[in-house]
């Protein structure tokens, strides 16, 4: 199934880390260790893939923090789906996921 | 915690961000600015380091370029269809290639030498024909780059015709006007290009060698002014004279082997427009075979006819 998708091992890694509750661009930079360059075109194409789904947070909740609104992902069913095969496909997926996991316990 | 005072280098990180933007398609742009502006506030805010937001800048340019190619509403060629549009894109090149020079120490020392030198006029002396003080690296550099410049210019007409084109052979006031107004786009992306290509010719030399190679500075300017002059000639032949917008939509006309009834062309059409430019496949004895004709009279010759 990633292998249809063509979806690669570093835009797994990104699909796996949102699954994980790192939703915004930045904090996925900062799991998974990908260049900025990387990780906002692989959200785009996981997006356009329609395995993730972006919102915009209410502008006058940030305004009342004073800072700007930011760009939430979150995964959808196919996206879910995929990442159970891609996890499968890259095993090293599911250390990185046990890892995270550990950090956040 | 990034401790970079804020100031100067969130401006030029900004900068940098606008930059990458201006290769983002039109009708995504302000989203794509939203969000990497978004993320540069809370990268400023949350980074370790300012190189992390440096990397992190630099990394726009990726997602924009990953923007255009995965956008079916325009095509990589639209960045230079409209004349504000090119020239927007030429001062953004150039002033990357100078942040870039600013980032290498070898060049920025070079540089900030300059500022603080009194002779940094000297190329002006020595056009005057005065030397009363000694050249500074920056001034030295500056007559190497003059003299790769003119010699670039006579190397030119071996690489590309010299003809500008979108001449319809009127002299009413108003094509008067239009080509005035594409000489003066003509001369600004070359003055456009010249920051552009002694930057990216210092960034290169600095790069390859930390106390500047002067060798591949010297050729670096030269192939840049070249290939640079070569593309200015030749986006301007590819002009509306009227509107300056890039042609677009050509057609084939005829095949190669119906050269001699000259229906061996090339056909682009204004956008807006205002004429047709033919292009011959082949031109007959070196000849300036492209030629512009223009809609409203081309209309009103059919219908006097």
């Amino acid at each position: 199934m990633p292998e249809e998708l063509g979806l690669s091992y570093a835009v797994a890694m990104v699909l796996q880390s949102i699954a994980f509750g790192h939703v915004y661009g930045y904090r996925v930079m900062e799991v998974t260790g990908l260049p900025s360059g990387t990780v906002y075109p692989a959200l785009g194409r996981l997006e356009r893939d329609e395995l993730i789904l972006s919102s915009w947070e209410k502008q006058a909740r940030a305004e009342a923090a004073h800072r700007p609104p930011r760009k939430y992902y979150k995964v959808t069913r196919a996206g879910i789906a995929i990442l159970k095969t891609a996890r499968e496909r890259y095993p090293h997926l599911a250390k990185l996921a046990a890892a995270v996991e550990v950090e956040q316990v | 915690m990034n401790n970079d005072a804020p100031g100067i280098s969130a401006f030029v990180q900004h900068l940098v961000i606008e930059c990458a933007a201006l290769i983002a398609p039109c009708p995504y742009r302000k989203e794509w600015l939203l969000k990497w502006n978004s993320e540069l506030w809370y990268v400023r805010r949350e980074a370790s380091a300012s190189k992390d937001v440096w990397r992190f800048c630099l990394g726009a340019f990726g997602d924009a370029l990953w923007t255009r190619k995965h956008s079916s509403k325009e095509s990589v060629g639209s960045v230079f269809n409209s004349p504000l549009s090119c020239v927007t894109f030429l001062i953004s090149l150039a002033l990357l290639s100078s942040l870039a020079a600013f980032l290498l120490p070898g060049a920025r020392n070079t540089l900030l030498l300059s500022l603080h030198t009194k002779s940094s006029f000297y190329w002006l002396h020595s056009w005057a024909g005065v030397s009363e003080s000694p050249p500074n690296p920056v001034d030295q550099q500056i007559v190497v780059f003059r003299l790769t410049f003119i010699f670039a210019c006579a190397i030119l007409p071996a690489v590309t015709t010299l003809r500008l084109g979108g001449d319809s052979g009127s002299s009413s006031l108003s094509s008067r006007l239009s080509r005035f107004r594409g000489l003066v786009f003509f001369l600004l992306k070359v003055v456009l290009v010249s920051p552009l290509v002694y930057f990216a010719a210092l960034d290169l030399g600095y790069l390859f060698a930390p106390s500047g190679n002067c060798f591949i500075q010297v050729t670096a300017s030269l192939a840049g002014f070249v290939l640079s002059l070569r593309w200015v000639f030749n986006d301007q032949r590819k002009r509306c004279p009227t509107c300056l917008y890039r042609l677009d939509s050509p057609i084939q006309m005829g095949r190669p082997s119906w050269i001699l009834l000259d229906w061996n062309r090339l056909e682009c059409l204004c956008p807006k427009g205002h004429g047709v430019l033919h292009v011959p496949a082949e031109s007959v004895g070196g000849s300036f075979g492209q030629t512009w004709t223009s809609m409203d009279s081309y209309w009103s010759g059919m219908l006097q006819s």
